[in-house]
């Protein structure tokens, strides 16, 4: 009993550290493929359509890639923190005007989350009737 | 050094939030703040802070990816709502540009600060390929973008809240919409359903608005 719980956990480890190499080679593929498309895509964007892809053929099997990605969205957040704090470095000529940038960021923030929400919410509704 | 200080005030947010869910504990928030105040106390230069924390930046990457298996995960759920997904994305991402044109007219702002803020509610890769042929300047989108994605993060589940969203597809899709990468970071907290809408209103959003800002611009300046 003892032997089958030791052998589960290696087995999972073995899976999570698998699943963070090919999440990140995804990553660094697309980051290459990036330049070769017409119009503007992040590389890890590219990456995410290639798992999508792959796990979609069946060429990749969920449970490789299952674990490292709830691991890593985990910490989502974490990631972007220093370049959170990269407004520190803004250009002193933005901080005289950011008075006015403020009150526009907010508005089209609220105003766009209320009406996609709400027009996709319509939109299922209406779909469902027919 | 520093991506440890990133990576330990981020942990004790995440702590403090999940004991007391106040606003300013929301993690994101917390860290960048709290990093911020240690730079400034300790005289500590942003660049010097950035390129030590490429470790942390790195990761980026790899967890976007992730968003992908989360999206096959949730592809049924994706296929029953793809419709008017694909029309509230479209639709979002002109209400959001048109927005910041007139807003910009009012509030009488130059024109090159007004492209910069063209594409504020994309993801920063994306937002200054489209303001650079536009004429605005890519270090004030970058700033601009992550400020609207901080906001978002911290403040999507009480605007939700407020408007009565409750769905979690809903729900995704206006986070991402609004506030990219950083927001989805908070939908994903939410549920998994969330998340990936949030992801995909992020992707997509991104793409759809390489062609509408030009077009709305084209019309307004």
């Amino acid at each position: 009993m003892k032997l089958i719980f030791k052998k589960d956990s290696i087995l999972r480890l073995l899976r999570i550290v698998v699943g963070l190499v090919i999440l990140t080679g995804l990553s660094l593929l697309g980051n290459r493929l990036s330049p070769l498309i017409p119009f503007p895509m992040p590389g890890p964007v590219i990456g995410l359509i290639l798992v999508f892809v792959l796990l979609t053929l069946g060429w990749l099997p969920l449970k490789w890639v299952d674990e490292a990605g709830k691991i890593l969205l985990l910490y989502l957040g974490l990631f972007y923190v220093p370049y959170g704090v990269g407004i520190i470095d803004v250009d002193p000529s933005v901080r005289k005007i950011g008075w006015k940038i403020i009150p526009i960021a907010i508005t089209v923030v609220v105003v766009v989350m209320l009406v996609t929400a709400k027009l996709f919410t319509f939109l299922g509704k209406k779909n469902n009737k027919n | 050094m520093s991506s440890l200080l990133t990576i330990i005030i981020f942990l004790i947010a995440k702590f403090l939030h999940r004991k007391w869910p106040f606003i300013l504990f929301v993690p994101v928030f917390f860290a960048v703040a709290g990093c911020i105040l240690v730079l400034w106390l300790g005289d500590i230069p942003f660049d010097r802070y950035f390129t030590d924390n490429k470790p942390v930046t790195f990761m980026l990457g790899p967890a976007v990816v992730a968003l992908g298996v989360l999206m096959f995960k949730q592809l049924p759920l994706i296929r029953q709502n793809l419709k008017q997904l694909l029309i509230s994305i479209f639709c979002g991402s002109l209400l959001s540009v048109l927005l910041v044109a007139v807003l910009a007219r009012i509030f009488s702002l130059p024109d090159m600060v007004a492209a910069s803020l063209l594409p504020m509610g994309i993801t920063t890769p994306i937002a200054i390929e489209v303001t650079q042929p536009l004429g605005g300047s890519p270090s004030i989108t970058s700033v601009v973008v992550i400020a609207v994605g901080l906001f978002g993060n911290m403040i999507s589940p009480y605007l939700l809240r407020l408007f009565k969203i409750d769905r979690a597809p809903a729900q995704g899709l206006s986070i991402g919409q609004t506030s990219h990468g950083i927001g989805t970071a908070r939908a994903v907290q939410m549920s998994e359903q969330a998340g990936t809408f949030s992801g995909l209103a992020m992707s997509i959003n991104g793409v759809v608005t390489v062609f509408t800002a030009p077009v709305v611009w084209e019309i307004f300046y």
